[in-house]
């Protein structure tokens, strides 16, 4: 039976992984669905005044919150999967419980970026590949919006153009 | 490089094989994960191709298919001794952007690639055709990291 590890955290892109899983599944349904969802952890200062147990339930509850479109689709169809919740970092989290549970891969939802874009805003499918040798499929999610995709180079140019300015005065 | 896809029977899976083979562990592990794919789907026909630099017009004429043929012939050999059928498509120019053209007009559903793991930063500037083609295909993009261990460990 093909493991599969798809970390979700409701946003569109994760839905059209989830969309691949479920068409992958109608084909070969021995297909073990593990969903991920990573929190972010709270700062040191929250953790330091709030009890561990009220922290974990609002890891739990925020968890639930991005889950709830996802096991909505599946439950939906009837197609069997397990939950897991991580609190870190995304890319390493997905990288370590695709280790832990010892996965075939790793479905996860990419947005469709240039390499500039990329490079900003960091991309968390390029992180897990870099930590992971679990074979990856990256789904391809929503194409960038018109700013995103002229306005990062027109400011990057923008600003370049502004201290070349600087500098020749 | 290997993209695997899935043609307007939707039964075929294709792969693309793009390094050299003598070079391409990467390749190798994409290639025995696309097999792997296949095996699992019932399916048994997989597409080689190989992405090589532009030659001139007479040059493409002659060159062009001995040097797809030598690209894949590693490739092609491990198909064959493991009983799928293959077709190879040989393409000049970038090869991100030609897999990625090549997949939409097979009608794939998917592609099989090899990657090295590069930073973001890394693959800006050495240049990750993996990342590349997970950010523009429209498709699945299976990407995969040869294990960190000598080479005559994963000889198929």
């Amino acid at each position: 039976m093909l493991k599969v590890l798809v970390p979700v955290d409701g946003s569109s892109n994760s839905l059209h992984a989830l969309r691949y899983v479920l068409s992958e599944f109608r084909r070969n349904p021995a297909i073990d669905i593990h969903l991920l969802n990573v929190q972010p952890p709270f700062s040191g200062n929250v953790r330091r005044w709030i009890d561990r147990e009220t922290i974990n339930e609002a890891h739990v509850e925020a968890s639930e919150q991005a889950l709830q479109p996802i096991r909505q689709m599946l439950d939906e169809v009837c197609v069997p999967y397990s939950v897991h919740l991580a609190v870190g970092g995304k890319a390493s989290s997905i990288a370590e419980f695709a280790r832990q549970l010892r996965c075939d891969h790793i479905i996860i939802g990419t947005a469709r970026k240039n390499s500039l874009m990329r490079t900003i805003e960091g991309s968390v499918t390029n992180q897990v590949l870099e930590l992971t040798t679990v074979p990856v499929i990256a789904v391809a999610g929503d194409s960038p919006s018109t700013w995103e995709r002229y306005g990062i180079h027109l400011g990057v140019g923008g600003g370049l153009a502004w201290l070349l300015v600087a500098a020749l005065e | 490089m290997l993209v695997f896809s899935e043609g307007a029977a939707r039964a075929a899976r294709r792969v693309i094989d793009r390094l050299p083979w003598t070079r391409g562990r990467r390749a190798g592990h994409a290639l025995i994960e696309a097999m792997q794919l296949a095996t699992e789907s019932g399916v048994c026909t997989l597409d080689l191709g190989t992405v090589h630099h532009w030659l001139s017009p007479e040059a493409a004429e002659t060159e062009l298919a001995r040097r797809g043929l030598a690209t894949s012939a590693g490739a092609r050999a491990l198909l064959d001794a493991r009983g799928f059928a293959w077709r190879l498509h040989v393409l000049m120019g970038e090869p991100a952007p030609r897999l990625v053209e090549l997949t939409e007009a097979l009608g794939s559903r998917g592609i099989v690639v090899g990657a090295r793991g590069l930073s973001a930063v890394e693959g800006l500037l050495l240049g990750s055709v993996a990342q590349q083609i997970i950010h523009n295909a429209r498709g699945a993009v299976l990407v995969v990291r040869a294990p960190a261990a000598p080479e005559e460990k994963v000889a198929c």
